[in-house]
C-alpha cells in the first residue's frame, strides 16, 4: 500500500493507497501516526491508526460500542464528553481502568436525567477523573472554609458534605434550588466576593443530581462531595491520583498531586 | 466577479526617471501573511470561500442547482470536507490558479462570485496543511497544501489514481476546540446561498437544517427582515453588512438604522474587501448603494400599494400597511414619493382598528375582544396571556380568532401552531355569543371586512417543534387513541409532553393472557400523576421482580374491564399487592421482625443516616450501639417495608394477626434519647454539641468522636443493668 505524507507542526496530510487523511495535532494518535510515517511503517499498519472509532473500541476492550455514530456503554448511550475523555486518555496513553470505573459509577446514578446532564458538565475543561473513577470539580468557599450560602457548613480539606438526594431537584431549568453546589473552574473562580477561596472537590458520579442550564452548565448540584485540596492552579491533566487517605492529608501533599 | 479597474493611466511631464514598486521575495511571506490574516472570523471564511468556489464550479459545469456536499468534522474524523461536482482542476490549473496568490479565472464574468484568488488558500488561516483532491480527466489527484518555512506555502502531489468522478474535494483538519464552532458558523454563512449545501454531521449521522431569513415584507430587491439585526447587501450568495453611516443620504441612513433591510444586488455591483467580510465603501460602491436603495424603496412602495389594493380582506391589507407605511422613517419616505395606500378605494391611515366597548355593551351583547400575547419564558416554557383590549393592531401574520361557542375544547391546543411560530407576537380572540358579532360589526363597520378564523374550526394540527429542554414536540394524533404501552425507555427522562411517555398500542381485551394496566387520562396516571414522576415507583416494582409490559388505558377502557368482563386484566395497584404479598411470604422475617420509621422523616430523623454511618464508632454493648445496629439491620429491608407501609392490605394483615416486630426502632430511639439526653443538642450539621463554629474540627471522623465520647461517659457513670428490651421502655 503506497504511503505519502506531509507532516507539519499543527497537522498532517497523508494518502495510504486510495484513501487520504488530514488530522490536526489534537488527534489522539497524531504522535503515533507521525512516528509511523517517519519510520516508514507499512500502510496496512498505519491505516487503523486513523480509524478513531475502532481505536476507541479497542482501547476500551470492547466495553464501548459505537453504533451509527453514537457511543454506548452497557447498552446505554453516553454523551460526547465521555468520548472526549476517552480520546484524551488515549492521547496521553493513560490506563483505561479509571474510565471504566467512572462509567460504572455513572451507571449507578439512579436518574437517567442526572446522567445526561453530567455529560454536559464534563464538557468543561480542568475536571480530571481520579483513578477510582470519580472526578474533581471546584467550589468557592469563604477564607474560613465555610460555605457562602449558610456560612455554617465547613468545607475544610477532608470534609465529606452530604444531604439526602430526594431534597434536590434534578430539573436543569431550575437555576437556583436546594442542593450542594460545585462548579467548573471558571464558575467557582468567579463566585463569591473578596473573602473567599477555591477548594477542589471529589465527586462520585453517582451523587450528581443536576446541572442547571443557566451559567452555561458550569455549576452542578450534587448530594455528596468530598473536599480534597486547596486550589493552587488549573489541573491540566486528564487523570489524577486518588485522594484516599484522609488522615495523611496536608497541604504539602495536596500541592504535590497537581 | 468582474473587478472594476477605474484608475486611469496618469499623465506625466518632465519626468527624469522612475522606479516601479516591487515585492522583494524575502518579504513575500509577510505580504501573504497579511492576506491570510485578513479574516476576522477564520472558520466562517473557510466555509464561505470554499463553498463559493464550489458553487462557481457548479455554475461553470452547467449544474448551478446541484448541492455542494459538506461533511462537518466529528470526534471520530476531525476533517471538514467540502465537495463539488464540477469539472475539477487539471494539473496546470492547480499550479496556475490554486497555488497562485491573486490568480483567478473568474474575473471575466459576473456569473461567478469568486474573483480575488485568495479564498482557496483561506484554510491556512486555521491550519498549516490541508489537502485538495481534484477529480479531472479520469484521474483523482490528491495534493497536500502546506505552509513551509517560507510561510508562502507549497502543494505536494501525494497520490494520482484513476477515477471516473469529477469535481474537487477540500479536506481541512479541524482542531478539537474549533469543531463545535464549525456547525454553528455554517448555519449563519449559508443562509443567503441560493442553493444551500447539503451538510452532514457524521457524529449524529444527521443532516443539518439550514434556515433562510424570514421577511415581514418582500419588496423585490429590498426585503424587510422579521428579525432585528444588521442590514445586509446580498450579492452572489454572500451577505455583506450594510453600514448606514457610510451612506451619503440622511434619509436612507435613517431607514437603514431603524430597519433590518436586505438589499439584493447583482454580482459585481459593488466592491468588496479582500476578506469578503465587508463592502469596500469607495465612491463607486456608495453611489451604487444609494441608487439601488432609492430604486428599491420606490419598488417597495409601489408593490405595497398594489398589494393593499389587491388584498382580498382588510386584515391582509392592514398587515402590509403596518410594515411599510406605518414603519418609522420608511413610511414617511415612501409617502413623500406620492404613493398612497388604498383599500377598496379608501385611503388607509392606520393599522389599528378600534373595538372600544363599555361594560354595559359587553354584558348586553356578550362580546369581548382579547389580546393573546407572549409574555415571557419561564421554567415551564413559554407563557401566554389573554387580556381585554380596545384595539386590534394588525401586523404581518396577525390572526383574529372568533369564538362563538360556549366552550372550545383545548383552546391553547388549537392555537399552539400559531403560538410556536417564530416571530409570533400577538393574536386576537373575539368572543361573541348570540348577536354579539352582529353588534360588533354594526358598531365598527371595518370589522365586517376582517376575515375571522373560527376557533372551533381550527383542527389539532401537528405541533411545531419546540426546544423546551431539548425535547421536540411531535404529532398529537395519539390523543384520539385509547390504548398505550408505557415507554420504559422514557422513564426518568424529561419531556414536557405527557404523551411522550406512552406508545400507541393495539390490544384485544379478550386476549386470555391479559396484562397489567394503569388508568390514564390526558396521559396522566389516574389523571393526576405525570409519568415522568413514575420512575421511583416503577423501579420499586422492578425490585419486586416485576418485568411485564405496562399498558395505559383510557377511562372508557378501564370501565369496560371493571364491568368484570375481562378479569385477566389487573391494575398495577393490584399487581403490586400481589407481588408484595409474594415477597413477604418468601421472606416473612424481613417484614415482620422490624419496625422502621424512615418514611416519616423529620429534620432530626434525617440525621439517622449519619448515625448509622460506619464512621461513628460507639461503645460496644451500649444502648446507643444497640440502637445503631438495629437501624443498620432495618435499613437492609427499607425498600420492602416502606412499600408495604402504603399498602392497606399488608397493614391490615399485620393488625389482624397481631404481629409485633421483634425489633422496633421507634422504641429503641426513645430508649436512646432517654439515656443520653444531651443527644438532642448534638448538631449534626456542624458535628458539634455547640452551635459555635469555632469549636468545629475539620474532620468529621474526629467530630464523631465527641458524640461517642459522650455516650461512653454516660455509660461509665451510669452502667447498664440489663439489656434493654421493649417492655422496659414501655
Amino acid at each position: 500500500m503506497e504511503v505519502a505524507s506531509i507532516i507539519n507542526r499543527d497537522s498532517l496530510s497523508a494518502t495510504i493507497g486510495t484513501e487520504s487523511f488530514n488530522i490536526p495535532s489534537s488527534h489522539p494518535k497524531f504522535e503515533d501516526i507521525r512516528r509511523a510515517l517517519l519510520d516508514g511503517t507499512p500502510g496496512e499498519e498505519i491505516l487503523p491508526m486513523f480509524q478513531t472509532a475502532k481505536a476507541v473500541v479497542d482501547y476500551t476492550d470492547g466495553a464501548i460500542e459505537i453504533r451509527g455514530g453514537k457511543v454506548f456503554f452497557a447498552n446505554e448511550e453516553v454523551g460526547g464528553s465521555v468520548v472526549d475523555r476517552i480520546l484524551e486518555f488515549m492521547s496521553e496513553k493513560l490506563p483505561n481502568k479509571p474510565l471504566f470505573r467512572f462509567l460504572e459509577r455513572v451507571m449507578r446514578n439512579p436518574s437517567m436525567r442526572s446522567r445526561e446532564q453530567l455529560y454536559d458538565f464534563l464538557e468543561h475543561k480542568n475536571l480530571p477523573l481520579t483513578t477510582d473513577g470519580k472526578f474533581l470539580a471546584y467550589k468557592s468557599v469563604s477564607n474560613g472554609y465555610m460555605d457562602h450560602h449558610t456560612g455554617k457548613i465547613s468545607n475544610k480539606i477532608g470534609s465529606v458534605i452530604a444531604m439526602p438526594r430526594h431534597r434536590i431537584s434534578d430539573d436543569p431549568s431550575l437555576g437556583c434550588h436546594t442542593g450542594l453546589h460545585v462548579g467548573a473552574l471558571q464558575y467557582a473562580a468567579d463566585f463569591g466576593g473578596s473573602d473567599r477561596k477555591v477548594v477542589i472537590c471529589e465527586i462520585d458520579p453517582e451523587h450528581v443530581v443536576s446541572v442547571p442550564l443557566d451559567c452555561e452548565c458550569q455549576k452542578m448540584r450534587v448530594c455528596q462531595y468530598r473536599v480534597v485540596a486547596d486550589y493552587t492552579g488549573p489541573i491540566e491533566r486528564s487523570l489524577v491520583d486518588d485522594y484516599d487517605d484522609e488522615e495523611s492529608y496536608d497541604e504539602d501533599e495536596v500541592t504535590s498531586t497537581q | 466577479m468582474v473587478i472594476t479597474q477605474d484608475r486611469p493611466s496618469p499623465a506625466s511631464t518632465g519626468v527624469k526617471s522612475e522606479v516601479g514598486f516591487t515585492i522583494d521575495p524575502r518579504n513575500l511571506a509577510h505580504v501573504v501573511g497579511l492576506l491570510r490574516d485578513a479574516y476576522s472570523d477564520p472558520i466562517a471564511a473557510v466555509l464561505r470561500e470554499y463553498s463559493v468556489n464550489a458553487y462557481d464550479a457548479h455554475v461553470e459545469a452547467g449544474i448551478p442547482d446541484r448541492q455542494v456536499h459538506i461533511t462537518l468534522p466529528g470526534r471520530f474524523d476531525p476533517t471538514l470536507k467540502i465537495r463539488d461536482f464540477g469539472r475539477g482542476l487539471s494539473e496546470d490549473q492547480i499550479e496556475s490558479l490554486f497555488c497562485s496568490y491573486g490568480a483567478s479565472s473568474k474575473r471575466q464574468s459576473n456569473d461567478y462570485t469568486g474573483c480575488l484568488g485568495i479564498g482557496c488558500k483561506s484554510a491556512f488561516a486555521i491550519t498549516d496543511s490541508f489537502s485538495v483532491t481534484t477529480y479531472h480527466g479520469g484521474r483523482a489527484r490528491t495534493y497536500s497544501c502546506y505552509l513551509d518555512e517560507s510561510e508562502v506555502g507549497k502543494a505536494a502531489l501525494l497520490s494520482d489514481v484513476a477515477s471516473k468522478e469529477t469535481g474537487l474535494l477540500i479536506s481541512i483538519p479541524i482542531k478539537k476546540d474549533q469543531m463545535s464552532e464549525v456547525e454553528s458558523t455554517a448555519v449563519k454563512v449559508f443562509r443567503f446561498f441560493k442553493v444551500q449545501p447539503h451538510i452532514e454531521n457524521p457524529s449524529t449521522k444527521t443532516t443539518i437544517e439550514l434556515s433562510r431569513p424570514q421577511y415581514d415584507y418582500d419588496g423585490g430587491d429590498i426585503k424587510i427582515a422579521k428579525e432585528a439585526g444588521d442590514s445586509m447587501v446580498i450579492m452572489g450568495n454572500i451577505g455583506y453588512p450594510l453600514e448606514a453611516s457610510q451612506l451619503p443620504s440622511d434619509k436612507l441612513r435613517e431607514i437603514i438604522d431603524h430597519h433590518t433591510i436586505h438589499l439584493h444586488m447583482p454580482i459585481g455591483a459593488v466592491d468588496i474587501a479582500p476578506s469578503r467580510e465587508d463592502l469596500k465603501y469607495n465612491p463607486r460602491t456608495k453611489a451604487a448603494l444609494v441608487a439601488a436603495l432609492s430604486k428599491g424603496f420606490v419598488e417597495v412602495g409601489q408593490k405595497a400599494v398594489m398589494d393593499i389594493a389587491g388584498s382580498t380582506n382588510l386584515l391582509n391589507a392592514l398587515s402590509v400597511y403596518e410594515v411599510v407605511f406605518n414603519a418609522y422613517h420608511l413610511g414617511p419616505y415612501i409617502r413623500k414619493l406620492g404613493l398612497t395606500p388604498k383599500y377598496k378605494g379608501k385611503e388607509l391611515k392606520s393599522s389599528s382598528l378600534s373595538v372600544s366597548l363599555s361594560e354595559e355593551e359587553i354584558a348586553k351583547h356578550r362580546v369581548t375582544v382579547r389580546k393573546l400575547s407572549k409574555l415571557r419564558y419561564n421554567r415551564r416554557g413559554r407563557n401566554y396571556e389573554l387580556t381585554a383590549t380596545d384595539s386590534i393592531d394588525v401586523r404581518s401574520g396577525t390572526v383574529v380568532y372568533l369564538d362563538t361557542k360556549s366552550s372550545v375544547h383545548d383552546f391553547f391546543g388549537r392555537v399552539r401552531t400559531l403560538l410556536e411560530t417564530p416571530g409570533f407576537e400577538v393574536a386576537y380572540v373575539v368572543k361573541a355569543r348570540g348577536n354579539g358579532l352582529d353588534f360588533l360589526r354594526k358598531k365598527y363597520p371595518l370589522l365586517q371586512e376582517i376575515q375571522f378564523t373560527p376557533i372551533e374550526d381550527v383542527a389539532f394540527t401537528e405541533a411545531p417543534k419546540t426546544t423546551v429542554n431539548g425535547v421536540s414536540a411531535g404529532p398529537i394524533a395519539k390523543h384520539d387513541e385509547e390504548v398505550f404501552t408505557l415507554d420504559t425507555a422514557m422513564i426518568g427522562r424529561y419531556s414536557n409532553k405527557q404523551s411522550d411517555y406512552w406508545k400507541s398500542a393495539k390490544v384485544n381485551l379478550s386476549n386470555p393472557n391479559g396484562g397489567v394496566y394503569l388508568e390514564i387520562d390526558r396521559f396522566l396516571i389516574n389523571g393526576v400523576t405525570s409519568p415522568r414522576n413514575f420512575e421511583e415507583t416503577y423501579n420499586s416494582f422492578c425490585k419486586l421482580g416485576f418485568d411485564e409490559k405496562v399498558y395505559g388505558f383510557k377511562p372508557s377502557v378501564v370501565e369496560e374491564i371493571k364491568k368484570g368482563n375481562h378479569p385477566q386484566w389487573v391494575s398495577l395497584h393490584d399487581k403490586r399487592i400481589e407481588l408484595l404479598n409474594a415477597k413477604i411470604a418468601r421472606d416473612p422475617d424481613a417484614f415482620w421482625n422490624y419496625y422502621f420509621f424512615f418514611e416519616h422523616k423529620s429534620d432530626q430523623e434525617d440525621h439517622i443516616e449519619s448515625f448509622m454511618s460506619e464512621e461513628l464508632v460507639l461503645p460496644a454493648g451500649s444502648v446507643a450501639a444497640q440502637y445503631q445496629q438495629a437501624l443498620r439491620d432495618c435499613s437492609k429491608h427499607t425498600d420492602l417495608m416502606s412499600r408495604c407501609r402504603y399498602e392497606v392490605h399488608c397493614h391490615a394483615e399485620s393488625m389482624a394477626k397481631d404481629i409485633k416486630p421483634k425489633i422496633d426502632c421507634d422504641l429503641l430511639q426513645q430508649a436512646y434519647n432517654a439515656r443520653y439526653p444531651m443527644n438532642i443538642h448534638w448538631d449534626w450539621d456542624n458535628d458539634s454539641f455547640l452551635k459555635d463554629n469555632t469549636t468545629i474540627k475539620a474532620r468529621r471522623q474526629r467530630n464523631h468522636k465527641h458524640l461517642s465520647d459522650y455516650i461512653r461517659l454516660v455509660d461509665e457513670c451510669k452502667p447498664i443493668k440489663t439489656t434493654i428490651n421493649q417492655k422496659e421502655v414501655k
